[in-house]
């Protein structure tokens, strides 16, 4: 078993303040390895994008602390916050958030330019099934097509985490599927740590270890001895 | 950095139109503050070294002739460095046309100091030689060169004479008669520079002067001098004394210099403030609409200042191409305004000179500007989270408006379309202001040209038409008594005629004083018609004086007030007269009295300087031989020579409008982008529910039309305070710009400013036609 590569500790968020405060999370401490590919699961409004959001460094929690590698998240400043997405990590969002004036190479390109020695942008998208169409707008590619060039946009940067929130949410069936495969190729070639966030329990089968929330905690961590390819997956 | 760079230059590319009218707006400005920078600053510089090289005087003063020697007390004087006694004379020359054009004729001296004259060809006369030197304009445009030989009338005596030189002088750069001659004519008026000894010998005036011209100590003060001079040098017969500000030629170059700055500051501050507004609109719709793309920045590791620098580089570009092309088009257009100078101004050493600082400071300020704005939005970008990207599309902005609020019974009558344009206008109240303000604006900087273009007309309708009825003015070159009026009227077929005097007076009013020339005429006068600044109608008083608007300012004057008044004629001897009225004049300043009054005051009988008559005929051909004739002016020839003046105003008011054009549509143009693509989703909402395209434009229609309501309801008196402050500035001794606007500058500019409106809608309207409303609804592309 490989050592953590993110640890969070007794996290709270709470929006808000009073009485129209909301308590998002409450007290969630957990544990990811490197290289492992983890699946949260939850009902809508149970904490997941929070979670994320923070894991992410792209948020802060009320209390409690976050590990990245040994180092202390929590007390980044947000220059040091910056850096730290910049170069560990990569999110896979649920409406893909690419630039409609960019074509997909220079999508990919955006990100990779942040990076002192990031991938070809070709290569990536390459790897994402994407070679014909690299060259075109956002606005003539599918869903899919999309989200697999927002996936070689993540992984130009050679980040060490990966984060998706509901990186089907917005796909058909058979899109999701091969976008679920392609995240557990990323996982198998690359050694990347990659997070995913769904409503849908079926998609755990194919992770490594799941986490399930439910009103800001984690109820249940279960450990995926034989993870199921996605393309298996039903539901 | 450089995928963003190539993401910014799409979407310049993408709206081209609106990024192009604001970058015009910079251009605009640039371009005039670069020519009129450069043209002002070609135009001092090279009069103040010609002024310097040339030994320009600082005191200039006229006296009746008297003998040359009186005048060096005047060189003794503590402060006066040197003094010339000259001779000036204005005479006739017959260069072969039917009308002789006059010639002052003016005494030179070798190894002259002051007013020296800059020789463009050939060389000054000498000694005695029956030789003279040209202003170099009057030669040209009469077609006399070096070596010509020419006749100078004399009180109608012929003298030949060649011409040995074509000169320039600090004293002739606008080269006019006087002050109502306010345009040279070249044709008709020159001046002649001969040595003293000749031209005494030509006028019968030997070893006498009767002008003195002065250059003074650096520490001297000029006015101080002027003063002392007055004071005891009123018995040698001095007439007026001036100095360098109010010299003619000088009053008038520096008149048009105080313009020319004026100008060179008011309109880039116009087309630069505005240019910036409409950047930080524009800089603050990119970055809302951008939100979701800000927050994917952020997320992915771009640094908060790299994401409000990909904002800020939109704006910078507007600034930075704008003065670009204004710099270049600028020092063309300066260069081609010089030139245009030079054909009023005898200016030798005038060139173009290009100042390396205004050319920086034309690139830093739109760049400061635009970059300022630029930066007040980018800085929203700080606040938006990078957890942005993660949000589904923020929901649409609804909530009750104040009017709602206060007013539910209005409220609830509204139609449902009025309804959602006045949410629209409430919702973003300073992007509605600043499109108010544009109309506006556009009024104003429209309204201004037409106004000076009713102006020129009411000022030489009124000054020619209503206040000065008479065809011609006859001058005398020694006075004359009534005994000259039968002697005319067999020389002339006249309908009216009437004598005049004219006679130098100090007055004074409290410690403010002036030397005027005061002309005196019949009380029963019908050639000469006074109105007070309300228009009523004055009668000139048989004792009492009439003041123009602009002396009575000077000095302080109302009707009713007493005046000191003192003359060499006085000799020295105070008169108090009270001031029967202040009347309108336009066109120069002026005293005016009965000829009583003037005898009463100077104690001259039957002495006139000159007559006023109408008749039919050519007055000034007929005129022309007889001997003691100084001068025939005509009204004609004036009113003729401001019409044609009033070609280069039309110029100028068609750029002015075009530039006022420019204003409009570039406010109007990107306020209505913004609130298009910023309610998009809105409007899609709409066409969702039924409404046609035509439906949605309406909205957009009225939503400017209530901007354009608004905007020329501040547009009038924004108008008329920058008219009033333009006139203002303009007033001198030389003009007076009443400010009265006609009723149809008010209509015109209104109806132009519409059509501008007009313009945009239209434009508007192709771009809602080819909005794909229903991809904007569920479209997250960024
Ligand atoms: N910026 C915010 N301000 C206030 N409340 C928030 C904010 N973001 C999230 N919340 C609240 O925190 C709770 C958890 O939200 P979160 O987005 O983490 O849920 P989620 O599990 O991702 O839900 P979904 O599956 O719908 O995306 C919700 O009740 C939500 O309303
Ligand atoms: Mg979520």
């Amino acid at each position: 078993m490989s050592e953590s590569i993110i640890k969070a500790e007794e996290l709270w968020k709470v929006y808000g303040r009073g009485e129209v405060s909301v308590t998002a999370l409450r007290n969630v401490s957990l544990e990811i390895r490197a290289g492992e590919l983890v699946v949260f699961v939850g009902p809508s409004g149970s904490g997941k994008s929070t979670l994320l959001n923070i894991l992410g460094g792209m948020d802060r929690p009320t209390s409690g602390r976050v590990f990245y590698k040994g180092m202390n998240l929590t007390g980044y400043t947000e220059a040091q916050l910056t850096q730290y997405r910049r170069r560990e990590v990569g999110f896979v969002f649920q409406f893909y958030n690419l630039m409609s004036a960019l074509t997909a190479r220079e999508n990919v390109e955006l990100a990779a330019e942040l990076v002192s020695d990031p991938l070809p942008a070709a290569e990536v998208l390459e790897r994402m099934g994407m070679k014909e169409r690299m060259d075109h707008f956002p606005s003539q590619l599918s869903g899919g097509e999309q989200q697999r060039v927002a996936i070689a946009r993540a992984l130009a940067k050679k980040p060490s985490l990966l984060l998706c929130d509901e990186p089907t949410g917005a796909l058909d069936y058979e899109t999701g599927i091969q976008i679920l495969s392609l995240l557990r190729e990323v996982n198998a070639v690359y050694g990347t740590t990659v997070v995913i966030i769904t409503h849908n329990s079926a998609v755990a089968d194919m992770a490594d270890r799941v986490f399930r929330m439910r009103s800001g905690q984690i109820v249940e961590v279960r450990e995926n001895p034989e993870p199921v390819p996605a393309e298996r997956i039903i539901w | 950095m450089r995928v963003l760079d190539r993401r910014l230059w799409r979407l310049v590319k993408a709206s081209k139109l609106q990024f192009g009218t604001v970058v015009a707006l910079v251009f605009v400005g640039m371009a005039a503050f670069v020519s009129f920078n450069n043209t002002a600053i070609s135009l001092s510089y090279s009069l103040e070294r010609f002024y310097q090289e040339f030994a320009f005087a600082d005191l200039f003063a006229d006296f009746s002739p008297v003998a040359e020697d009186a005048f060096r007390r005047l060189g003794e004087l503590p402060g006066v460095k040197a003094v010339e006694a000259r001779l000036v004379i204005d005479a006739r020359v017959d260069v072969g046309r039917k009308l002789n054009p006059t010639l002052r004729l003016v005494s030179i001296t070798p190894g002259q100091k002051i007013n020296r004259l800059y020789v463009q060809e050939g060389s000054l006369p000498e000694g005695r030689e029956h030789g003279l030197a040209l202003l170099a304009k009057f030669a040209q445009a009469n077609g006399l060169k070096v070596g010509d030989k020419i006749s100078l009338i004399i009180r109608g005596k012929l003298f030949p004479i060649t011409v040995t030189a074509l000169v320039d002088s600090p004293e002739f750069i606008y080269a006019v008669k006087d002050a109502k001659n306010i345009f040279p004519d070249d044709l008709n008026f020159g001046v002649g520079f001969v040595n003293l000894p000749l031209l005494q010998e030509l006028t019968g005036l030997n070893g006498q002067a009767n002008n003195a011209i002065l250059l003074l100590e650096p520490w001297a003060d000029p006015e101080e001098l002027r003063e002392e001079i007055e004071d005891r040098f009123e018995e040698l017969g001095l007439k007026s004394i001036v100095t360098r500000e109010n010299q003619l030629s000088h009053a008038i170059v520096s008149q048009e210099l105080k313009q020319l700055n004026q100008q060179s500051r008011l309109i880039p501050a116009i087309f630069l403030s505005i240019a910036a507004a409409v950047t930080y609109f524009m800089v603050t719709r990119l970055v809302e609409g951008d939100r979701t793309a800000i927050g994917m920045l952020k997320a992915i590791g771009y640094a908060d200042k790299e994401v409000a620098g990909h904002y800020l580089e939109y704006a910078l570009a507007i600034g930075f191409l704008g003065a670009a092309g204004g710099v270049a088009a600028g020092l063309f257009l300066g260069k081609e305004l010089t030139e245009l100078y030079s054909q009023f101004f005898h200016l030798p050493l005038l060139a173009q000179r290009l100042y390396p600082p205004y050319i920086v400071l034309a690139v830093l300020l739109p760049v400061v500007f635009t970059g300022a704005t630029g930066l007040i939005a980018a800085r929203k970008v700080m606040s938006i989270p990078p957890a942005e990207a993660m949000r589904p599309l923020a929901p649409l902005p609804g909530g009750r408006s104040n009017v709602e609020k206060l007013a539910p019974g209005l409220w609830a009558r509204l139609p449902f379309t009025w309804k959602l344009v006045l949410r629209g206008i409430l919702r973003s109240r300073r992007r509605f202001a600043l499109a108010a303000a544009g109309v506006a604006l556009t009024y104003a900087v429209v309204f201004l040209p037409f106004y000076l273009l009713g102006l020129w007309d009411t000022i030489f309708r009124e000054q020619f038409g209503r206040f000065e009825k008479y065809d011609y003015m006859v001058s005398f070159s020694v006075q004359v008594s009534s005994a000259a009026i039968p002697e005319i009227k067999g020389l002339v077929r006249v309908t009216a005629i009437e004598p005049y005097a004219e006679y130098p007076f100090r007055i004074t009013h409290g410690w403010r004083e002036k030397t005027v020339v005061a002309r005196a005429l019949p009380v029963s006068t019908k050639l000469y018609s006074f109105e007070d600044s309300t228009g009523k109608v004055v009668r000139l008083p048989r004792f009492g004086v009439l003041l123009s608007e602009y002396l009575a300012k000077e000095l302080g004057v109302e009707a009713g007030d007493l005046l000191t008044v003192s003359s060499y004629a006085t000799k020295g001897v105070k008169y108090l007269v009270p001031v029967k009225a202040v009347v309108r004049q336009y066109l120069g300043s002026g005293l005016y009295m009965s000829l009583e009054q003037l005898q009463r005051l100077t104690g001259l009988g039957d002495a006139y300087s000159g007559v006023l008559l109408n008749s039919p005929e050519n007055v000034k051909e007929i005129l022309q031989p007889a001997a003691n004739v100084a001068a025939v002016y005509s009204s004609r020839d004036l009113s003729d020579l401001y019409a044609e003046y009033g070609g280069l105003l039309l110029a100028s008011i068609t750029v002015m409008v075009l530039a006022g054009g420019l204003l409009g549509f570039g406010i109007l143009f990107n306020t209505a982008n913004i609130s298009i693509s910023e309610r998009i989703r809105e409007f899609s909402a709409l066409r969702v529910l039924g409404f046609s395209r035509e439906e949605v434009y309406g909205l957009i229609l009225r939503e400017n039309a209530m901007a354009l309501l608004l905007g020329l309801i501040a547009g009038v008196p924004l108008g008329r305070m920058l008219a009033v402050w333009v006139a203002s500035s303009t007033n001198s001794e030389l003009f007076y710009l009443p400010l009265t606007v006609r009723p149809g500058t008010y209509v015109v500019t209104a109806l132009l400013v519409v059509l501008f409106v007009a313009l945009v809608m239209g434009v508007v309207w192709l771009r809602v036609r080819k909005v794909n409303f229903l991809e904007a609804l569920s479209s997250r592309l960024t």
